[in-house]
């Protein structure tokens, strides 16, 4: 009786170990990729950044400590002025582009969660840009609004507008119009969670509000709102980490019509690394310049998941909601959310 | 807590090993090897038994059809002996896969054929070797001498008497010339800014409105990329302290060649009205004969000359008895007398060896190579066809050369001196100059009116621009 019992947990285990290793056989790929191309290259970048280096010359590589950290906030250094003024690049574009990013799919799924006339065809139009990838939406872009009278846009209208050329303070408005154009068109990602999202509002606590003399407005303000937190906050926190890693597109788009007019910090550091052999002695000080522009994104994206988790607060109708399916549910369904969120 | 402090240590002790394995990786670069030996016949020439060389080229587009054949045609003649495997890698990525390749001895090409511009900084990070010991070993000469100056003297790459780069052609701007139009205004060429100011003024005069005494299409990024440096050179400036590397656009007699030099395109654009400012292609007015002067570039000339001979109803032939060719000679000087008055700035392609090349064959075969692209007339006046003025005096001397109806038409005019021609030079900051370069053209020719002292702010900023990436990278 015991032999079985020592069997039957010896099974048990070996059943539990070939599922760990088919888990860990399906997950494999990725994590090859994974330590490939993120790990390595990261803990690389991360040492180079307390070196002088180069990678033509190892015989000119040695380890300099924090010095290439301390040019990176020294504000004489011009080359850091630039590293500090593509940021203001960064947090123009997060500042605009992220609450449109959320706003024009919530319209959006909103309007088509009304349910009118094709409003399947809709929903697909609308997710379809999402599907090509940034080059080609910079590419379709670029070449709409470029400046000669071979882009779509001036060929139309028989203009021959600078939409993404000329000096940074002149046409600045056109460009940066382009671009937010070219990111509110592939909003699909946001616009199919929030419908999903919105679907799922129960339609009693709508009725409820209605029936309280709730109108359109304040139905969405009080019980739409509140109850898609999750998928916005879900939304809001990929749209900033975009954001905030802002590339390809203004990538394409100076490539098409101007060169580096739309500096980005992920472009500063880019430009310089790829930008050929002469700027190989400087490998270190933009690996410190890549660490730097890391944390600043992380201590970002942590304050709006904290400003995200502060609001957590139920409104009018979700506490009588509660109170009418009761608290357990309540509490169950925000610890889902929660979950989801997480 | 326990797990934590043990992922902590492990990301740790990663980091520390990670530091002191790429610390230590300064194992010293050695310098270039050669092994093996040459065999050579009764007269001391080279024996080649089957030496392949890998070039990476910069040409691309339909210059690199041309490239390929000349490559083709000399495996032919050479079977059996050399074999030459080209790559055309384009200008965008060229300066940073070739550098990895040779680095990494990884897929490293033997042979590359590079902008000028670009060798300074190969050349500063060890990547390239001098063809001095292969000259010497093998016999197979290549002389500085027989090449144009105003090329040669890139070709050590400022590394004293050695040599690194020999260059095999030469590209700006060009320019042709409506020859019925010139011959109603009196036939003649100008040769000094003051005669094309009055010869520019007596078209206009005659030709009235919708005619373009000068058709160019400032838009088009190499308009700034050449004409702009030429107009700079033209007046006695100096794109940058060839010791200090350092632009010094703004200081002294320098910053007054820039205020002529913009000046001058000014003056052609807004005071007298001869040429426009902003059109990217202007190839209507060419077209429909609406200009005097048309600006365009020389990988396009047979496009051009096709489009025309279209346009008339005519062969391509008998193009050039409606289109002259001439060169920027002397456009922009305000002072006929300057000795750089006749200055023409552009791109070369120079041929140079990767460091990774050690078979002292494979280097004999690539010098070869080089003597075939370079100093053969044939050769020379194909690629001159393709739009790349040859760099060599053996080949721009040669019957062949100066006889082919394409050449002698055009090409032998766009740049009639090559010892007037100019590159980027020896820095490494090229990039920055060249940017900053068309940065100024745009803000200081953009407008149709400026002040003096918006343009020397304009001067000066871009020139803090150039020097701040030069002590970037120095």
């Amino acid at each position: 009786m015991q032999v079985t019992a020592i069997d039957k947990k010896a099974q048990q285990k070996r059943a539990k170990r070939k599922e760990q290793l088919l888990a860990f056989v399906l997950i494999s790929p990725y994590f090859i990729i994974f330590v490939l191309f993120t790990v390595i290259p990261f803990v690389m970048g991360f040492v180079f950044s307390f070196m002088q280096y180069n990678p033509y010359m190892p015989e000119q590589n040695e380890f300099i400590g924090l010095d290439n950290f301390i040019e990176v906030f020294d504000p004489s250094d011009p080359i850091s002025q630039r590293f500090w003024g593509s940021f203001s690049t960064m947090l123009a574009f997060c500042a605009v582009n992220t609450p449109l990013a959320i706003l024009v799919p919530l319209g959006l799924a909103y309007l088509l969660n009304m349910h009118p006339p094709g409003f399947k065809i809709f929903r697909a139009i609308i997710y379809l840009p999402c599907v090509i990838s940034v080059t080609i939406n910079g590419i379709i872009f670029g070449n709409m609004f470029a400046g000669s009278s071979s882009g779509l846009i001036n060929a139309w209208f028989g203009t021959e507008i600078k939409w993404l050329s000329g000096l940074p303070w002149e046409n600045d408005f056109l460009r940066w119009f382009v671009i937010l154009l070219a990111n509110v068109w592939t909003c699909g990602g946001n616009f199919v969670i929030l419908a999903a999202a919105l679907r799922d509002v129960p339609k009693s606590l709508n009725e409820a509000c209605e029936m309280d003399g709730g109108n359109r407005w304040t139905r969405f303000l009080y019980v739409t709102l509140p109850s898609i937190k999750p998928a916005v906050s879900i939304c809001l926190f990929n749209s900033l980490i975009a954001n905030l890693n802002l590339y390809g597109g203004p990538y394409v788009l100076n490539e098409i019509d101007n060169e580096s007019l739309l500096v980005t910090p992920m472009m500063f550091i880019q430009n310089f690394l790829m930008g050929g052999v002469a700027y190989a002695r400087q490998t270190g000080y933009l690996c410190a310049a890549a660490i730097v522009f890391g944390a600043i994104v992380i201590i970002l994206s942590s304050i709006e998941r904290k400003a995200m988790d502060g609001r957590k607060k139920r409104t009018k109708y979700t506490e009588e909601y509660a109170v009418a399916r009761g608290n357990s549910y309540m509490i169950a369904k925000e610890e889902k959310d929660d979950a989801k969120e997480a | 807590m326990k797990k934590k402090f043990v992922s902590v240590l492990l990301a740790g002790v990663l980091s520390a090993a990670s530091l002191g394995v790429f610390a230590a990786c300064g194992g010293g670069s050695d310098g270039p090897i050669t092994t093996g030996e040459l065999k050579k016949d009764e007269n001391g020439n080279v024996i080649f038994e089957n030496v392949e060389i890998v070039c990476n080229t910069v040409v691309s587009g339909t210059d690199k059809d041309a490239f390929e054949q000349i490559v083709q045609q000399f495996n032919i003649e050479h079977r059996g002996e050399i074999t030459v495997h080209s790559e055309s890698i384009g200008d965008g990525t060229f300066e940073t896969s070739v550098p990895q390749r040779i680095s990494n001895n990884s897929n490293a090409p033997d042979l590359i054929m590079a902008h000028q511009k670009v060798l300074k900084s190969f050349e500063n990070n060890d990547l390239l070797q001098p063809f001095d010991e292969v000259m010497e070993l093998s016999g197979i000469e290549i002389d500085m001498e027989d090449y144009a100056e105003g090329l040669a003297q890139y070709s050590s790459l400022g590394e004293g008497d050695s040599l690194y780069a020999v260059p095999v052609d030469a590209q700006s701007m060009i320019v042709y010339y409506n020859k019925a139009k010139l011959e109603e205004l009196g036939g003649k060429l100008p040769e000094t800014r003051a005669e094309l100011i009055t010869l520019l003024q007596n078209a206009k005069d005659e030709y009235g409105s919708g005619f373009w005494p000068i058709a160019w299409a400032t838009g088009n990024d190499y308009f700034a990329r050449y004409v702009f440096p030429t107009a700079v050179l033209q007046n006695g400036g100096e794109l940058f302290d060839t010791e200090s590397l350092y632009a010094e656009w703004a200081e002294g007699e320098n910053e007054d060649a820039f205020k002529d030099a913009i000046g001058s395109i000014r003056e052609l654009i807004y005071d007298k009205n001869f040429a426009q400012y902003g059109r990217e292609s202007v190839l209507e007015e060419y077209l429909s004969d609406n200009f005097l002067f048309y600006l365009t570039l020389p990988w396009s000339n047979n496009e051009h000359l096709s489009a025309y001979a279209d346009e008339k109803g005519i062969n391509v032939s008998e193009v050039s008895d409606y289109l002259g060719a001439t060169s920027l000679s002397g456009w922009f000087a305000m002072d006929a007398v300057d000795p750089s008055a006749n200055v023409v700035f552009g791109d070369s392609h120079f041929f140079a060896m990767s460091k990774t090349v050690q078979d002292i064959n494979q280097k004999a075969a690539i010098l070869e190579f080089i003597r075939y692209f370079t100093q053969n007339a044939e050769i020379g006046t194909q690629w001159a066809r393709a739009g790349h003025v040859s760099a060599s005096k053996i080949v721009s001397e040669s019957q062949t050369y100066q006889s082919d109806s394409i050449v002698s038409h055009y090409f032998i005019h766009f740049y009639p001196d090559l010892d007037d021609f100019r590159c980027m030079g020896l820095t490494p900051a090229f990039k920055e100059v060249q940017t900053n370069l068309n940065a100024l053209f745009v803000s200081a020719v953009g407008k149709s009116s400026i002040t003096d002292g918006t343009i020397s702010s304009e001067i000066l900023r871009c020139q803090e621009e150039v020097n701040a990436i030069v002590d970037f990278i120095k």
